[in-house]
């Protein structure tokens, strides 16, 4: 495994970006946060960890084209690269490995 | 609530503090987000949360990209800006000149003054345990204007002090007796320095060879420091090496146990030679040492324990003084012990000096003023000059600015180019200081030295910091506000408008010199007055040869025998042609207080007079004129032994009438009349007016109405010999022989009495020469400041003047236009100047008894010398301008 680790946050803005895509800027990573996880984050924490992730070359990041709204503010588009989407099927499949390994999972107390 | 759109003030902050690189994308995305809270709350609360996420922005993790960023930048640029920077310097070496010139000059000053005040303030801070050692003082108040206040203490201060508190950890009294000194078959004169045996754990002198600490448990061991060393001994080693001390009537074999460095240069405890305080009871009468409560002898320095509180432990002393004095001398005596630290011995003029003279901090204060009054004319220079220039690196600015350089960039590039000629001003600062050094520790009687350590690293770069930020910000944020497009459109108008803050500037620097010129002048003045002024007495070329007290006797007697000694020197001196008359003298000139006695008269008032025991020859050789009476003859046993002289001064407070034939109004002295009233002669220092004296050829009648005695200058006879004009040098080895001859080899130590006096205002008088120094420094950096500045404003005016005088204006009311405001300017400065050298003069000259008054002349001189060198100094400018050919200044237009 890489020497890099992600966050619990991180892995989660780093998913995100793998799932918007195109549209995968800090705003609509607020929001796909908040519609698929339910949780609020502030833009600027997104914002900041984006930044990280792309000092780590885990996304690379390109200016979007021009729109009305926004103020005529383009959007800085977030793309996954290929060492992000190895370190996020790594993180799963280590989290798989060691869910396995959990005997009596199935029914307490329910 | 009428604005739509996200609050501005937030997106200025947003765009301050965020990377540029990253604003786009973050301010659309909050823009995105203001948006949709718009269309789900209110404008209102979008506008809040607006707000809110932008301050969530202010992060290190966004800021920090910012900085990254920044620096890259700037090393980019930095280059550029030293490459510009040199090249400016480079191409105005002019100005550079008078600006480098200018601040090298104030900082070597503000260096030297830096190096004067550090020592003064860390004076007895090199002891390790400097905050635990106090100086005992002792306070008595008799009534009746009796009052003591003494830093010298009595011997049985410190013992009972250490016997009665445990607070107290050690007890040092340390005393002085002076000793004729034989090594082998040398002699010397030197001062023993008595001490007790916790002398080296109390303080920190460094001990080089031998055992300083067991020595000093030792009657017969002696310490000596290594210049002593090196006087008596050479290069062999000291260490038990036997000398004789002769401080008794017996001489005495010691033996030199320990080696010492000498006590550094700031330290107000001196010495010499150290020697055990067990020889005291040799010294001393047993009632001196154990119970004279009333003798202060020796300076008691005593050693506190960790974490005692002197102010707690002073509280605590009365009943054990109450104790020791017992209760009738200590009510009447009002008997008073404190404790002084010993870091405030040197500055703390509040309290009496003891063994070392105490140092006023005015002059701390007066020499850090002048070297920042200089620093300032050349900052003032800098500012002046740049603000001038400015005209030149317009284009400069304009080229950078519409390339996109922001203000904030040219500040930093012209503040840092202030900052580079600050530097290089610096180290030739530096080297001027190190070249000064020598004259400077002349003047200011010290012994400092320029080493590179943390000190001077901090001085200097707190200076660099400082001139560059002062100097350099002003002209850096006029440049980096000129509108590019005017000035690369060719217009400078509103560049060179700046005129009023610079003559301003140029104002305060004439307010200087004409405040330093007439403060020198003054001073000069005062100075000369106190060499010239008629002293009563002749003062030049009088001799003063110091007796060595006999060994035996008491004081009486030994000044007895010092003026058979006299007696013998004036018959061998009939024998030297170059001598013209010689007399005895208990006291001389200019060497400290003469004997003061303390009585009480017949009505009960205390009173003092000083005292000086004379032969009969005093008064013709001293040339003193009388007022009435007669002075002593020699061939009158009357005179002799019951006569007495006093000066006129002592007629005024006694309020006689007819004073021939009067006695003095105290009890107990012996039967005696004034038989002359000598007239009032400056028997001290100028500094003090003439107090009442009175003159006998035997002490004897003075002696038992004694009541109190205190002198400084020791009343063993001094032979005060007056020589004939001519070959001085001769005449001085004849009586050095006469004096080898009838002292059996003692040291021949001689003054010149002119020469005492001056040394007697000797702080005033290199207070004088380096005011006089700073005032040629502010004048020749403020005139080179104005030239520049002149060379400027004329440049700009080249063609006002060929057109005036295509015009016909002659050539005279050119200069007189040219030169008009300038002549304003010394006006107003002049009249700005006068308060303030008024005040501080007067403050100066009152620590004179005889001093000068302050005239209008003083000013008027002042000003018309900064008139003259400000017209010398800009004449060259204003004449070549006026007189240029205005086919060739006008013909490009």
């Amino acid at each position: 495994m890489s020497k890099e680790f992600l966050g619990e946050f991180e892995e989660l803005v780093l998913t995100m970006a793998g799932i918007l895509q195109d549209e995968a800027y800090g705003n609509a990573i607020v929001n796909e946060i908040k519609a698929r996880v339910g949780r609020d984050v502030n833009l600027s924490a997104v914002h900041v960890t984006l930044y990280r992730l792309e000092d780590k070359g885990f996304v690379k990041s390109k200016m979007g084209g021009a729109t009305n709204v926004r103020g005529g503010r383009r959007k800085r588009i977030f793309t996954i690269t290929n060492a992000g989407l190895s370190m996020l099927r790594a993180m799963k499949e280590s989290r798989m490995d060691l869910w396995k390994l959990i005997p009596q999972l199935k029914m307490i107390g329910i | 609530m009428k604005e739509k759109g996200p609050p501005k003030l937030a997106l200025r902050f947003l765009e301050w503090f965020c990377p540029p690189a990253l604003y786009e994308g973050i301010e659309g995305d909050l823009r995105e987000s203001f948006e949709a809270d718009v269309e789900e709350f209110s404008v209102r609360k979008a506008r809040r949360k607006f707000v809110w996420n932008v301050l969530r922005f202010f992060r290190p993790a966004i800021i920090l990209r910012n900085n990254f960023r920044f620096k890259l930048f700037n090393t980019i640029m930095l280059k550029n800006y030293t490459t510009v920077a040199f090249r400016s310097l480079w191409r105005s070496k002019g100005h550079s000149f008078i600006n480098i010139t200018g601040l090298s000059l104030g900082i070597a000053c503000c260096i030297l003054i830096a190096l004067f005040v550090k020592d003064e303030w860390t004076f007895d801070t090199f002891h390790t345990k400097a905050n635990r050692i106090y100086r005992a003082y002792v306070k008595e108040d008799h009534g009746e204007n009796q009052q003591f206040f003494n830093t010298i203490t009595p011997f049985p201060l410190g013992p009972v002090l250490k016997e009665n508190f445990s607070q107290i950890e050690a007890q040092v009294r340390i005393s002085t007796v002076s000793s004729v000194v034989d090594v082998g078959t040398s002699r010397f004169a030197e001062t023993l320095t008595i001490t007790g045996q916790d002398f080296f754990s109390v303080f920190d002198f460094p001990v080089m060879q031998g055992d300083a600490k067991k020595a000093l448990q030792d009657r017969s061991g002696v310490i000596i420091t290594e210049q002593i060393a090196h006087k008596y001994f050479g290069e062999s080693d000291p260490v038990n090496k036997t000398i004789t001390l002769h401080f008794t009537e017996k001489p005495e074999d010691f033996f030199v146990k320990a080696v010492v460095k000498n006590p550094p240069a700031n330290s107000s405890i001196q010495f010499d030679l150290i020697v055990s305080d067990l020889i005291l009871p040799s010294l001393y009468n047993e009632h001196m040492l154990t119970a004279g409560w009333f003798s202060v002898i020796p300076e008691t320095y005593i050693l506190l324990r960790e974490g005692e509180d002197a102010q707690a432990l002073q509280q605590k002393f009365p009943p054990v003084f109450r104790a020791s004095l017992g209760d009738e001398n200590f009510n009447e005596s009002k008997y008073a012990v404190g404790l002084q630290p010993i870091t405030e011995i040197h500055l703390n003029t509040e309290f009496p000096a003891g063994m070392a003279p105490v140092s006023n901090p005015r002059y701390a204060y007066i020499l850090s003023a002048v070297a920042i009054l200089i620093l300032s004319v050349a900052c003032i220079n800098f500012i002046t000059l740049s603000v001038g220039r400015s005209v030149k690196r317009a284009r400069e600015v304009g080229i950078r600015k519409a390339v996109g350089a922001v203000p904030r960039q040219l500040v930093v590039q012209f503040t840092g180019e202030a900052l580079i000629v600050t530097l290089i001003s610096m180290i030739s600062g530096t080297l001027i200081t190190l070249i000064c050094l020598p004259v400077f520790n002349q003047l200011s009687g010290k012994s400092l030295s320029l080493t590179l350590d943390a000190f001077l690293v901090y001085t200097a770069l707190i200076l660099v910091l400082v001139i560059g930020l002062i100097a350099g910000s002003y002209p850096a944020f006029v440049l980096s506000a000129f509108k590019p497009i005017a000035v690369l459109k060719g217009s400078l108008a509103g560049i060179s408008n700046k005129q009023t803050f610079r003559k301003a500037l140029v104002g305060i620097q004439l307010v200087l010199s004409v405040f330093l010129v007439s403060s020198t002048l003054i001073m000069q003045q005062q100075l000369t007055f106190l060499q010239t002024k008629n002293l009563g007495f002749s003062k030049e070329q009088l001799v003063v040869l110091q007796l060595n007290a006999a060994r035996s006797g008491n004081l009486m007697e030994k000044i007895k025998s010092g003026f058979e000694k006299v007696q013998l020197f004036r018959n061998e001196f009939t024998h030297v042609p170059g001598v013209a008359s010689v007399c005895g003298s208990s006291h001389d000139f200019g060497n400290g207080s003469w004997t003061n006695v303390g009585y009480t008269d017949d009505k009960g008032t205390y009173r003092t007079f000083f005292m000086n025991v004379v032969d009969p020859d005093f008064f013709p050789v001293m040339k003193l004129e009388l007022a009435s009476g007669r002075s002593f003859d020699i061939a009158n046993p009357a005179d002799v032994h019951g006569g007495v002289v006093v000066n006129e001064a002592f007629v005024r407070e006694i309020g006689w009438k007819q004073p021939i034939g009067q006695r003095i109004p105290g009890k107990n002295f012996a039967a005696h009349e004034v038989i002359g009233v000598v007239k009032d002669f400056n028997y001290s220092s100028l500094y003090t007016r003439v107090e009442p004296l009175v003159m006998v050829v035997d002490p004897h009648i003075i002696a038992p109405g004694i009541e109190n005695l205190y002198f400084e200058n020791s009343p063993i006879p001094k032979i005060i010999v007056r020589l004939k004009p001519g070959d001085i040098p001769t005449t001085i080895n004849q009586v050095e022989g006469v004096w080898e001859k009838l002292t059996d080899g003692e040291e021949f130590n001689f003054s010149f009495v002119d020469q005492t006096l001056a040394a007697q205002y000797k702080s005033d008088q290199n207070l004088g020469r380096i005011i006089s120094i700073a005032t040629l420094l502010a004048i020749v950096i403020g005139s080179l400041g104005l030239y520049g500045l002149a060379s400027l404003s004329m440049q700009n005016r080249t063609k006002e003047i060929s057109i005036r005088k295509v015009l016909g204006a002659p050539q005279r009311s050119l200069l007189m236009l040219l030169s008009k405001e300038y002549l304003f300017l010394v006006g107003i400065s002049l009249v700005l100047s006068v308060p303030i050298t008024w005040y501080l003069m007067v403050e100066w000259l009152r620590s004179f008894e005889y001093r000068i008054d302050i005239g209008w002349t003083h000013f008027a001189f002042a000003g018309l010398l900064s008139l003259f060198v400000a017209m010398l100094t800009i004449s060259y400018q204003t004449i070549k301008t006026a007189s240029a050919q205005p086919a060739d200044t006008l013909k490009y237009e």
